[in-house]
């Protein structure tokens, strides 16, 4: 494992909630900064660097989705943990839709909590068994991974650090079909998948970026049951 | 999309009618005006007698009147309407904020909860986090009061037994427990006249003290600056709360008191379900007391008087 204490940041304003995420991530050997309000929050991102933002979507002030936005302004890559106590569905999306790249929903499991904060902290290199070729290109898209950029049909994006990791593994396995569970075994490092629909709301956040027609997913299928299936032509 | 959904909102719709309606009316007594016309000149080229008294007109007016009652009707059936989807969307509002309210601190109970489980922390540690899950579980407690207590006023029937207490030390009381509780830098002053007595339930003024300081509290950003004063003037006991924090507008002063409203800022988020100050008038009104809400705008604090028959 790497020697440097991996820097989370925790935007959260309930203050029990805070202390209780604070101790146990301090326990597992993390260093955190904690921020009350999203404003706070970003003001420090302006001048350190954080290795996972979690985030709250209830706070005073600006909401959680705003300080996402925001924060993806500020650094496109970082890993985004969303924390929402509210579960309907569309909520969720929105968060994704908005940079997030996981959510739990309130009360979680602690455990399952710690578990993801692991996964999503493993460094991008460990799962990218084989180099990529830099410039990936399918339909009208152009990938860089290693700088976490694309061309696509819409104009430049950057990409997050979540995002590089589901496309390398989609890359290096093109016109397989990928199961769910591998999907989120190496992207997010846990299997768990009876209640996250985290993985489905990813995919058509991809689908958005790099499909010429979200709605008709040539790139990304979707294999009814298994999982997914990347393929180049289309 | 938006478009579509713009045109088939229920106000587009209704003017729409409104004008579809009047331009029919107009057709229809330009037809009957002309119907009219053709006929006394048929009648004065063949028989003049046929033209008698103009009962015609009558028939006209009588349909136009009909036809105005129906538009009245349907006018009143849209007020309606209007109000009922209003309360809706309010009440669909409530359940969200209430359910976020119930989770954070049963997330906090959880979280503390797992954490004892898997870290086995002792001594002040332990402390900490079972003094954290108590202050959780209390206010699990004061929400689940202010739910059931909203639900029973709307269903009693006849006043709860009355006890004559000592207002003044109940306060006292309330504002020392209140003070521990208070966030860092906050401060509560008070003012009470001694030997102040009055008709209440107990509990209920517990509940009516309770939403008070959480107001003052959740309304001022940063450290909370209260001041209670409670005095006798003539046959009237007066309570007045007065608080640094946001201040009201002017027109938000009655709003607070209805159910489910909530004052939002613009861009902020306060905790809430809307219940509090409603609750506080619905007891206090059963007292013979009245409930006023005085601020100078916006970032002048406000200051809630309760007034009650001595």
């Amino acid at each position: 494992m790497n020697n440097e204490k991996s820097n989370i940041m925790l935007v959260e304003d309930e203050i029990h909630l805070a202390r209780g995420i604070c101790f146990n991530l301090e326990e597992d050997g993390y260093r955190v900064s904690h921020f009350e309000s999203g404003e706070k929050a970003l003001v420090a991102l302006e001048v350190e660097h954080f290795d996972l933002i979690i985030l709250d979507v209830m706070l005073p002030g600006i909401n959680g989705f705003d300080t996402c936005r925001a924060i993806r302004k500020l650094d496109a890559r970082v890993p985004i943990l969303m924390l929402t106590a509210r579960s309907e569905e569309t909520d969720r999306v929105y968060g994704l839709e908005n940079g997030a790249d996981d959510y739990l929903t309130k009360p979680f499991n602690l455990v399952e909590f710690l578990l993801r904060v692991k996964g999503m902290l493993r460094r991008s290199s460990w799962y990218r068994p084989d180099p990529i070729e830099e410039g990936y290109s399918f339909g009208n898209n152009d990938v860089f991974l290693l700088s976490y950029r694309a061309k696509t049909a819409q104009g430049e994006i950057d990409l997050t650090e979540m995002e590089v990791r589901v496309l390398s593994l989609f890359f290096q396995k093109e016109s397989e079909i990928i199961p769910r569970g591998e999907l989120l075994e190496s992207v997010w490092g846990y299997t768990n998948d009876t209640e996250t629909r985290t993985l489905d709301n990813f995919i058509v956040r991809l689908r958005k970026y790099f499909e010429p027609d979200s709605g008709k997913p040539v790139h990304f299928q979707t294999v009814r049951g298994v999982g997914y299936r990347f393929s180049r032509k289309g | 999309m938006k478009f579509l959904r713009k045109i088939f909102h229920p106000v587009m719709a209704l003017i729409a009618v409104q004008l579809v309606w009047i331009t029919l009316v107009i057709f229809w007594i330009y037809w009957f005006v002309g119907k009219q016309r053709e006929f006394s000149e048929l009648a004065n080229k063949y028989s003049p007698e046929l033209i008698g008294i103009g009962y015609n007109w009558v028939v006209m007016v009588e349909g136009l009147i009909m036809l105005a009652v129906i538009l009245a009707g349907v006018y009143v059936i849209f007020a309606y309407w209007r109000r009922q989807s209003k309360l809706y969307d309010k009440q669909r509002n409530f359940i969200t904020q209430v359910t976020h309210e119930l989770k954070s601190p049963l997330a906090s109970i959880q979280l503390h909860l797992e954490t004892i489980r898997l870290r086995r922390p002792t001594g002040d540690r332990l402390d900490a986090f079972v003094g954290t899950m108590l202050s959780d579980t209390d206010r699990l407690h004061y929400l689940m009061n202010n739910l059931l207590m909203t639900a029973r006023l709307e269903q009693r029937r006849r006043p709860a037994e009355r006890r004559l207490i000592d207002a003044s030390t109940l306060l006292q009381e309330y504002v020392e427990r209140e003070r521990v509780k208070l966030p860092q830098g906050g401060s509560i002053s008070l003012d009470v006249e001694p030997g102040i007595k009055i008709q209440v339930v107990p509990d209920e003024m517990g509940i009516v003290m309770r939403n008070l300081f959480e107001n003052a509290i959740l309304y001022s950003p940063g450290s909370p600056e209260i001041s209670v004063k409670l005095v006798k003037e003539g046959h009237f006991v007066r309570l007045y709360m007065k608080d640094k924090g946001r201040g009201l507008e002017k027109n938000e002063l009655k709003s607070v008191l209805e159910k489910f409203y909530r004052v939002q800022p613009a861009g902020e988020n306060v905790r809430g379900t809307g219940l509090g100050l409603h609750i506080v008038q619905t007891i206090i009104r059963e007292y013979g007391g009245s409930v006023k809400i005085e601020s100078d705008g916006v970032g002048h604090g406000c200051t809630v008087v309760l007034t009650m028959p001595a």
